[in-house]
């Protein structure tokens, strides 16, 4: 078997104690878990010379592209989706290509229910029973390997810690899935732990179509750190837009930029050094998470790029919007609604969540001191 | 990368006649451009003109076959890039001041001119055409540092200057000096007018010339999208072509909405494994790969599955184009556009005797990647020839 690397120590949430204790009651739900594994090569750093400048898609579906879109594929054709999202209308908006989408089917619920089903109450770890009883639903495992080059193993035993990947019976694309951070040996998921390796999942499935997203609504989010991802293979309507740029270096070529005539204030952070990325988009949604901002990320350019949406609190009544509405995509369940749908319509939604010039500019100061520090 | 020369070759000469070549090389010297296919998998450069190599520095055989993407460099604005991204995928024309290196590493600022040219007949994309001109510097500079690597997006600019003023203001007190922390790199250059006439003036002579050597073998090129194909044929928009090169697999796009369901689009590997040239399948209806012993229970099968949209998986036996038979594992499914209606049928050939690939995925997990992979690249598109439907709202 392939040892791991354990990487303790670098955040405040470890806690010998904890550890020892869930040992003991057997809290680690993935242990004795079999299931297939996909372990991430060693390094990290996205090398081969400018692979984001381009001018087409990426050459070669790549071993981790092929997994998921299989194994999603799999699942539609079984008819274990609660819908063909592929037979869902969609229609464009205006010049900033506004997307809406028409599903009567949608279940609107599902994230909650699926939090509810997935995590335990007290704190962020998967159920037991949810892995036992949603054994279909689990494509594989992705952790962190050793080895020069990324493998593949059929059915093993889950590793100590890694990215439970899951579909998304009720997808907003094709290719909805799930990505679940667990750790046998640590009780809280970290959010800045959780993006190295997410990033490093979105560099090995190495498609400009693979969109990652994080949506942070509340301090209970916290206790249960989990991502999305679909494939959109346009771009998402935000990432379109010009941007203007308020941050670089010369070293590690951290960019931050402000995406410009959007309802949405947003800001872009973009590198070549994913290691570098994750490692301060970790540190800015952590310090976030703890000053109860809400706020999504996108992540997209396979890993190099990192959109970050926050938003304003709403009151008990108000929702939150989802990362892919931040980028502009949004689905009706009732047909009227979308036919009546305009730009303006969601354009003033998206400017009903956004933080006003002041909020943005003490955000974007923090954003920016943090990068300062690590970059 | 990895397409043979003759295909290159073949790109231009089986659309402009074999004395393209020579007409391509009289056209002044420093008339610096590029043809592209992006048809052929990775969208490569079929063709440089002999200014271009000059200006840039690289060899003939260094350029053809690759990826333009190898002119670009750690300060070419990554925006800029998208842009020119977009500008293929919707398949219009498009101009933009571009920095670019040439083999030795030195940067240089072009002005870059995009034209697509159209098959008149299948009113599809078949090359896009790239100028080059290379812009000096001014005497005159504006003294206004830049955002490393580009421009700030000539629409607003005042709004942009007085952003960064603004800027400069705040107390971010880690910086020593915040106007130029980080954001040093080339000043970007503008194009003047004489620069962009030359590109102008220069992309005139070369698309004129590919449309006059297209009569030669009557697949006749134009520059402006046909208003409507000639029935019979298909529109397989460039973007989905580059996006289905990607997949390695044999497979087929078929076309329900057009008489007997012929073949639009034939992967490499579809081609390799029957043995057939790419002309020999296109426009016919995939039953030419059945022979005297094949199944006829399993035709009838694939009939029902395509009838009720549904996705179904026969064991067929093939034959190839040199009469050799092989059991097919073929899996076939509806997909889907972005409007949610069937745009293509997709047909995924595993040949029985196949093994595992080298990472050890199973020829039934490589198909089903494939179809996964057909899907995303399908569902970006909507009935219109390469643009997005737009509402009027």
């Amino acid at each position: 078997m392939v040892s791991l690397t354990r990487r303790e120590g670098d955040y405040p949430f470890v806690n010998q104690n904890a550890i020892q204790e869930q040992l003991k009651s057997c809290e680690a739900p993935l242990r004795g878990f079999e299931t297939l594994v996909y372990l991430v090569c060693a390094s990290m750093q996205r090398n081969g010379a400018y692979d984001e400048f381009e001018f087409t898609a990426d050459d070669e579906q790549s071993l981790l592209d092929t997994l998921i879109l299989s194994q999603w594929e799999d699942r539609a054709w079984k008819g274990q989706l609660s819908f063909d999202v592929t037979s869902c209308e969609t229609k464009i908006l205006g010049g900033k290509n506004l997307t809406a989408q028409l599903n009567e089917e949608w279940n609107s619920y599902f994230l909650k229910e699926f939090e509810r089903k997935a995590f335990q109450p007290s704190g962020g770890i998967i159920k037991p029973s949810y892995l036992e009883n949603n054994i279909e639903d689990i494509f594989f495992c992705v952790a962190r390997g050793e080895m020069e080059k990324s493998v593949f193993f059929p059915i093993t035993e889950a590793p100590q810690d890694g990215i439970l990947i899951i579909v998304n019976i009720n997808p907003v694309e094709y290719g909805h899935i799930f990505l679940v951070p667990y750790c046998n040996y640590q009780r809280t998921q970290c959010i800045a732990r959780a993006i190295q390796l997410i990033t490093n999942t979105a560099s090995e499935v190495n498609n400009s179509s693979f969109r990652m997203f994080y949506d942070y609504f509340s301090a209970m989010n916290a206790d249960r750190t989990y991502f999305q991802a679909s494939y959109f293979a346009n771009p998402l309507p935000v990432e379109l837009l010009p941007t203007i740029p308020i941050f670089g270096t010369s070293t590690d070529e951290i960019y931050i930029q402000e995406v410009s005539d959007y309802p949405l204030n947003t800001l872009v952070f973009t590198s070549k050094n994913l290691k570098k990325l994750a490692d301060i988009m970790g540190e800015i949604c952590w310090t976030l998470q703890h000053l109860n901002t809400v706020f999504n990320l996108l992540i997209s350019d396979c890993g190099t790029k990192m959109y970050l949406f926050p938003q304003v609190h709403l009151p008990v009544t108000g929702r939150h919007l989802h990362t892919w509405e931040c980028g502009g995509y949004f689905v009706y369940s009732r047909s009227s609604d979308f036919s009546d749908v305009c730009e303006l319509e969601i354009t003033q939604r998206l400017a009903s969540v956004s933080l006003d010039t002041k909020g943005f500019q003490s955000l974007k100061k923090r954003c920016l001191g943090i990068t300062d520090k690590l970059a | 990368m990895g397409s043979s020369e003759e295909r290159l070759l073949e790109s231009l000469t089986s659309r402009y006649s074999e004395w393209i070549m020579e007409a391509l090389g009289d056209l002044s010297h420093d008339l610096n451009f590029l043809i592209t296919d992006p048809c052929i998998a990775g969208h490569p450069i079929v063709f440089a003109s002999r200014g271009f190599l000059t200006m840039s520095g690289f060899s003939r055989e260094e350029v053809v076959g690759r990826n333009g993407r190898i002119f670009q460099g750690p300060e070419t604005d990554r925006r800029s890039v998208m842009e020119i991204r977009e500008a293929i995928r919707e398949e219009r024309t498009m101009q933009i001041s571009l920095l670019n290196y040439r083999k030795d590493g030195t940067p240089h600022w072009i002005l870059f001119r995009l034209y697509p040219v159209f098959g008149r007949d299948d009113a599809r994309v078949v090359h896009f055409v790239a100028v080059q001109v290379p812009i000096p510097r001014r005497r005159s500079s504006s003294g206004r540092q830049v955002a490393r690597g580009g421009s700030l997006f000539g629409a607003c600019r005042n709004e942009v200057r007085s952003d960064l003023e603004f800027r400069c203001c705040l107390p971010f007190d880690s910086y020593e000096d915040s106007d130029n922390r980080g954001l040093k790199g080339e000043e970007m250059r503008e194009a003047g007018d004489s620069e962009k006439q030359k590109a102008i003036d220069g992309a005139a002579e070369i698309l004129s010339k590919l449309m006059q050597y297209s009569k030669l073998t009557g697949r006749v090129v134009c520059v402006k999208r046909p208003t409507s194909p000639q029935p019979g044929f298909s529109h397989i928009s460039s973007s989905l072509c580059t996006s289905l090169g990607r997949i390695k697999q044999s497979f087929v796009l078929t076309d329900p909405h057009l008489f007997d369901m012929p073949i639009v689009y034939a992967s490499d590997a579809f081609l390799s494994l029957t043995g057939y040239g790419r002309d020999e399948v296109l426009g016919r209806n995939c039953r030419f790969l059945g022979g005297p012993r094949t199944d006829v229970d399993a035709l009838k099968q694939i009939n029902e599955s395509i009838l009720a949209e549904k996705a179904c998986t026969v064991r067929i036996l093939n034959y190839r184009k040199d009469g050799t038979s092989f059991w097919n594992l073929l899996h076939i499914s509806p997909v889907r556009n972005s409007t949610g209606k069937i745009a293509f049928y997709v047909g995924v050939q595993v040949d029985e005797g196949a093994k595992n690939d080298v990472h050890g995925l199973s020829p039934a997990v490589r198909q089903l990647g494939a179809v996964g992979a057909v899907k995303v690249a399908v569902r970006s598109l909507s009935s219109c020839a390469g643009s997005s439907s737009r509402s009027s709202s």
